[in-house]
């Protein structure tokens, strides 16, 4: 049998607990006794029960997120995996995580809560609203008497000093908290007074930041009409605030600063814009100017008096033109007019009918003679005929009319 | 315009510069744009230059 070195019984050992599933990952409840914070950041303690005891250490990269300092006699939750120490041949917890045990509780309520809301949509990127981006207006929901209200009065009168703000004071801690915080995003959300909300506190240890991991503040926030900005001072823990919020920042000077533009930076851009508008401008002028010239160039300008003359004896011209046509139809209309006028006045003219071969009979009062009774026997008349005319004396009267002789038949008389 | 609010004057500035560069605006409108151009931009520095900070504290009773 070889026998072996200390080392490499110890080595063989730290192998056995290394490969063993259930010392890899494990939580262990216990008293902290000999607790020991080494300058280097390790933390070193022992972990016992009636029974037993267990070494353990906390490496400074664990240690420094503790948000508590452990001391002797605390009840506390460790989690880490066990293995072996072996210049001292000691096996010992190494502990990543480590919370006072009621803590433990509170943390797995929590962590539920996070599941239920984020099975409910609220954490859901798409529901995120966009900030505005040149807010008139800023909702703050903190206390009125902390660093957060101070920190983000300072920066939005830096950046932004034109929006006017309005403050919900609230407690940010405590058994009212929860409720109040989520009141005041609901009457700012409601009061149509601001664009934009910033609700949070300057940090704080998990139970200073119980409010803000409450199912309240998460609706509240939901619920809200206008942007909400989470300004929970506390980069290790993600709230269920900042779950829910718009937009989550680590401080409120930070949240502030996500809530408002640069107020240098849109004075540049208005700047920006002006030199544009007067560079535009001008090269509108500019181009006005050059077709103005190009006009000028043209012969309009250039002989105005000619071109208006001949443009006028044009026109003179048309209209002259115009009024003589319009004067030939003129007369031609009556032309003819007059032509079919003295035709109708031909057919009634008497000398048509005397040249069918009838007379017409004068007395010699110059009357026309109709009647045998309007003449005497003896008496002078006269006859016109077709060419010419007659002086007759009147010798004897015809009493039947010479149109019942012709409707009669008679051809004589 | 004193009622407009300084998003809604900016967009509007900027539209104002881009319709004068694109030049397809008859001389009138275009001087007419010009002069809404220059008084959006001195709202927007007006509104910029409203320094004071107004701040209100909100009543929390319950009512």
């Amino acid at each position: 049998m070889r026998i072996l070195t200390i080392r490499e019984v110890t080595q063989y050992i730290k192998e056995l607990l290394d490969a063993d599933p259930y010392l890899a990952n494990v939580w262990v409840k216990g008293e902290v006794t000999n607790c020991h914070y080494h300058p280097s950041g390790h933390v070193y303690l022992t972990l016992k029960d009636n029974v037993s005891m267990l070494r353990t250490v906390i490496f400074r990269s664990k240690a420094r997120r503790l948000n508590f300092r452990l001391a002797d006699g605390m009840a506390v939750v460790a989690q880490g995996y066990v293995s072996l120490f072996e210049r001292e041949g000691q096996y010992q917890l190494y502990a990543a995580y480590v919370e006072p045990e009621g803590v433990g509780v509170a943390h797995l309520n929590l962590e539920q809560l996070k599941a239920k809301l984020e099975r409910e949509g609220l954490f859901d990127q798409t529901r995120k609203k966009a900030l505005p981006r040149f807010p008139e207006s800023i909702g703050i929901v903190t206390s009125p008497v902390g660093a957060a209200v101070k920190d983000i009065l300072a920066v939005l009168g830096n950046r932004w000093p034109q929006a006017r703000v309005y403050i919900a004071p609230v407690t940010v801690q405590g058994e009212t908290a929860a409720y109040e915080i989520a009141r005041g995003i609901n009457i700012l959300s409601h009061s149509g007074l601001v664009d934009v909300i910033i609700v949070g506190r300057g940090g704080g240890s998990p139970e200073e930041l119980a409010a803000f991991n409450s199912e309240a503040v998460a609706r509240a926030v939901y619920a809200s009409k206008v942007p909400v900005v989470s300004a929970v001072g506390h980069e290790k823990d993600v709230t269920v605030t900042d779950l829910v919020a718009d937009k989550r920042a680590a401080t409120p000077s930070v949240a502030a600063e996500i809530a408002t533009p640069n107020k240098m930076d849109v004075v540049n851009y208005v700047n920006i814009l002006e030199g544009r508008l007067k560079r535009a401008m001008s090269a509108y002028v500019r181009g006005v100017k050059s077709e103005l010239r190009s006009m000028a160039r043209s012969s309009v300008l250039q002989r105005p008096a000619d071109f208006i003359i001949a443009r006028r004896r044009e026109q003179l011209e048309r209209l002259d033109d115009r009024l003589r046509r319009a004067m030939r139809s003129f007369w031609q209309q009556r032309a003819y007019r007059l032509s079919v006028l003295s035709g109708r006045l031909e057919a009634l003219s008497p000398l048509a009918t005397l040249a069918r071969g009838y007379s017409i009979c004068y007395s010699f009062r110059n009357e026309v003679v109709r009647s045998p009774d309007d003449v005497k026997p003896g008496e002078d008349i006269k006859i016109w005929l077709s060419e010419g005319g007659l002086h007759c004396k009147v010798t004897g009267q015809m009493r039947q009319s010479l149109k019942s002789i012709l409707t009669n038949g008679r051809r004589r008389f | 315009m004193a009622e407009m609010s300084f998003e809604e004057a900016l967009a509007r500035l900027g539209q104002v510069v881009d319709a004068l560069e694109k030049g397809e605006v008859p001389l009138e409108e275009a001087l007419d744009l010009f002069a809404e151009g220059v008084r959006l931009s001195k709202h927007c520095h007006n509104l910029l230059e409203k320094a004071e900070q107004r701040i209100q504290v909100l009543e929390m009773e319950e009512s």
